[in-house]
């Protein structure tokens, strides 16, 4: 018997020489105590610059590159986020704190929502925000439930019904993403419910994929404290997304992130950041393993660009129109929607996500910027960014949730 | 336990005779030795330890060079590996800290001296070493507190040589200061195939081979993940992420015709099946109450899949419509449920006309009839029988804590079995479950015993021959 048994891991050894296994970097070692690590300190400021309602004068403060045009299509319409374009050019615009959907149509091609074009088409949805459509119904995701409602030609939808439930609470973190992807699914994300320590449900944090008929879904990507904003780039259908970093680590840390989201990944939240870079103010004591951060984010996926800590990257979109220039097409445009623990504010201003000629990104730089600014020792701001649409005409539209208002960018070469 | 467990040679031919099999009587074990390399933190060999089983016990030669005249504490450590790691007393690491603590299979949480029993001291605690003027350190020993098979099995675990001496009863070694050599124990003359998994929590609790991939498939008592290894070059992928609705827990898997996966959901209650490319198809809830605990199932000829439950006295059914219900209600049966883990691993028979289960706690196998539900005894003595494989009339059963695989010969009608052989490989941490490979066995080493404390990494799963 012993003999038979060495023979065969003979043969296995043979068997084994013969390939060339794929070597995986070696498990790390799990502690039987957490870490030690020497005390570090940080100076974090809060400075939420005071809020200003959204008035016509204020418009001229803000900048946009040359040959584009700002306009106003609408205001006070509550708290303004996310935003899905029609092809018939009406827009479904979800209000989070509100909870409904309201339906807008410019039918007079006054180039704004009058009163009249203004309809709330569903309410008494928790927390609903990202929203998307599919095969004549319009899906949105609140606190912890999908929903999917029938569209009619009007815009008016049907009663809501539960497509999906029993997801994580949102505590912190309540915008949730929605989005069907190329495959068929549906990507939904779910925040942190706290700022930077592991939580409870293994649903949190994540983006989850979920079947077409909503019955059954899968962790796709987890460490992801706030991804909201994410998509498929046009060309390469590589999928990204902006996450957010923890609040009170710093005026610098951590950065904010373009992941590129990959199935069955860990994106490092809560305790690396930007380029698996351990994050000195998070604590050692509750990684899984009590690995030292170095093993635990060597193992974590980093990410593709960074960008100034705080800012708050809301929703992201790929530019698919064709009015702007070439080089803007297939580019990414993304709200930030400006910080609130940082000395000099960050964010309050849609940037732009460059992609080089391989379709690689290249940069973020700013867009539209002007919201945010100082008077004497006053830091003011007129304008919180979230959602961002591609409008029918291929102009860009954002959203404010403090006033209220879309804006329009338009290219018009002068 | 531990003399039990070496009285084994003896049971089985008492069993043997009792269960009247015409199988074949137990073939005589082969004599388990095993070997140190003993190392200097520099990883050079001075010197060697031999480790034969005698008995119930092993004899222990150690010799070793280079060292300073003196008495020195000697242990058997827990992991098997000879690196720098943390000393939990400074939270440092230090040479041959990734040894771990001292081998407590009794669970004593004490150091004692060499002649404790292990419930009152650690099972590793040997005797000193003296070591004489010229630096050499000789012993030739015997003890009853280890082995190399069992629950007291030392294979793949360490012996290592302190720098002071031992006070025999100081926690948590005897005050015997840093560790100056270190050694593997090896076993002589058997080499295995390890597959690693990458992961610091991964507790592989299941396994399943999908013979057209070429695909080995473990997933995470912890957190549910699904790894799929490629059975030839080893390399692990993803197959799942685990965490979502109804794949917090992975415990039992088995593929099916379809190539699609099927999980055993554990305390959530829940049966999952994964498409080939690994989304969840669907999930299965059993009822919520009482505390649910799925734990394996199987594909029967007849098309069904039956699932396990450790702690309810019912076997579930999944038809070909998916429909999962309460096939059988075990109260009714011979089948007793008693505290810990109860039913378990689960086979069917290719006649189609059996299951085979064995219950954990109780240490019986049991054989249901399909047809008619009527449920007998097959054998007892099989405690802590976790995993089952079925090959031809060879039922290999992974004993968890006992850090064996079992062999049973079973009678052509099922109905009476034998134990042949258990085998501990090259050192098996907690083996769970087993599969198929080609003519091969693996079988997942979860360390289960070890979740929520510090587990032994790499987790891996082991290849070996049938014996």
């Amino acid at each position: 018997m012993q003999r038979m048994l060495t023979l065969t891991a003979a043969l296995l050894t043979v068997a084994l020489a013969q390939t060339t296994p794929t070597q995986a970097p070696p498990a790390p070692t799990p502690r039987p105590l957490p870490a030690p690590e020497k005390p570090v300190s940080a100076t974090v400021t809060k400075n939420e610059p005071t809020a200003l309602a959204f008035t016509p004068d204020k418009l001229a403060r803000l900048k946009v590159p040359d040959g584009f045009q700002i306009s106003v299509m609408a205001t006070d319409l509550g708290n303004a986020r996310m935003m899905h374009v029609m092809s018939d050019g009406s827009i479904y615009l979800t209000r989070r704190a509100n909870g409904d959907i309201w339906y807008l149509k410019d039918a007079n091609k006054d180039g704004k929502f009058d009163a009249g074009e203004r309809r709330k088409v569903a309410e008494n949805l928790n927390l609903v925000h990202g929203l998307d459509v599919r095969g004549g119904k319009l899906y949105a995701v609140g606190e912890k439930t999908i929903w999917v409602m029938d569209m009619a030609k009007d815009g008016a939808l049907s009663v809501p019904r539960v497509f999906a439930d029993g997801f994580p609470d949102a505590g912190q973190h309540p915008a949730r993403g929605l989005l069907w992807g190329p495959d068929g699914y549906l990507y939904a994300s779910f925040g942190s419910t706290n700022n930077d320590s592991p939580t409870q449900n293994p649903e949190e944090a994540t983006i989850l994929r979920i079947s077409p008929d909503g019955q059954y879904r899968e962790v796709f990507a987890r460490g992801l404290r706030h991804t909201i904003g994410y998509g498929w780039h046009p060309i390469t259908k590589t999928f990204y997304g902006f996450d957010q970093g923890s609040d009170w680590h710093g005026d610098n840390i951590p950065p904010e992130e373009l992941n590129v989201i990959v199935r069955g990944k860990n994106y490092g939240w809560p305790v690396c950041y930007g380029d698996k870079q351990p994050d000195p103010y998070v604590t050692t004591a509750n990684i899984p393993g009590k690995l030292t951060k170095a093993e635990y984010c060597a193992a974590t996926q980093g990410s593709a660009l960074n960008y100034t800590a705080h800012a708050a990257a809301i929703m992201m979109k790929f530019y698919t129109g064709t009015q702007f220039p070439v080089e803007y097409r297939n580019d990414a445009f993304v709200a930030l929607r400006g910080s609130w623990n940082r000395n000099e504010p960050s964010g309050y201003e849609i940037a732009r996500v460059v992609f080089d000629a391989q379709n690689k990104p290249e940069k973020i730089e700013p867009f539209v910027t002007g919201f945010v600014y100082k008077e004497g020792d006053e830091w003011k701001q007129f304008g919180r960014v979230a959602g961002v649409a591609i409008y029918t005409d291929g102009s860009l539209l954002f959203t404010d949730d403090q006033s209220g208002v879309i804006y329009r960018v338009r290219y018009t070469g002068k | 336990m531990n003399k039990s467990l070496f009285l084994l040679p003896a049971l089985l031919l008492g069993l043997a005779s009792v269960g009247g099999a015409q199988s074949p009587a137990p073939l005589p074990a082969a004599p388990l030795k095993a070997t140190a390399a003993l190392r200097d933190s520099a990883g050079q060999v001075l010197g060697s330890a031999q480790f034969e089983q005698m008995g119930a016990g092993v004899h222990v030669t150690v010799e070793v060079r280079g060292l300073t005249p003196g008495q020195r504490g000697m242990h058997l450590h827990e992991f098997g590996r000879c690196t720098p790691g943390v000393d939990p007393a400074t939270n440092t690491v230090v040479p041959f800290g990734g040894a771990g603590g001292h081998f407590d299979p009794g669970m004593s949480k004490n150091h004692g001296d060499p002649k404790a029993p292990n419930l009152y001291g650690h099972g590793g605690d040997l005797p000193m070493l003296t070591v004489g003027a010229d630096g050499v350190g000789k012993a030739s020993f015997m003890t009853d507190k280890t082995s190399l098979t069992g629950e007291n099995g030392v294979l793949n675990r360490t012996l290592v040589i302190h720098a002071q001496p031992d006070d025999y009863k100081s926690d948590p070694a005897g005050k015997s200061g840093a560790r100056e050599r270190c050694g593997v124990i090896v076993r002589n003359g058997l080499t295995v195939r390890d597959y690693l998994l990458p992961g610091p929590q991964d507790f592989p609790e299941g396994v399943a081979y999908d013979a057209r991939k070429g695909v080995i498939y473990t997933g995470s008592a912890q957190n549910g993940t699904v790894y799929a290894i490629n059975a030839q070059t080893g390399a692990v992928t993803k197959f799942q992420e685990g965490g979502a609705l109804g794949r917090m827990v992975a415990l039992g898997l088995k593929v099916d015709a379809q190539g699609r996966l099927w999980v055993a959901g554990g305390a959530q209650g829940t049966v999952s099946i994964l498409s080939p490319d690994g989304m969840t198809l669907k999930v299965l809830e059993t009822p919520k109450s009482p505390r649910p605990y799925v734990n394996d199932l199987v594909a029967a000829p007849d098309g069904n899949v039956y699932v396990t439950d450790s702690s309810r006295p019912v076997l579930f059914r999944v038809d070909k419509n998916m429909n999962l219900t309460a096939w059988l209600d075990l109260s009714k049966t011979p089948i007793k449920y008693g505290p810990g883990v109860n039913l378990n691993g689960i086979v069917a028979t290719p006649d189609g006309k059996y299951l085979l289960a064995i219950q954990l706690n109780t240490g019986e196998l049991w054989r249901i009839n399909l047809k008619t539900k009527a449920v007998s005894k097959v054998m007892g003595g099989l405690v802590n029988g976790d995993g089952l494989l079925l090959s031809g009339h060879d039922l290999y059963v992974a004993r968890n804590k006992n850090q064996v695989v079992a062999k049973v010969s079973l009678s052509a009608d099922y109905g009476s079995g034998q134990l042949v052989k258990e085998e501990p490989l090259a050192g098996l941490r907690f083996p769970t479950t087993l599969a198929m490979v080609g003519g091969d066995l693996v079988v997942t080493q979860a360390q289960l015993d070890r979740m929520g404390g510090t587990p032994e990494t790499p987790f891996k799963l082991t290849r070996f021959g049938k014996f």
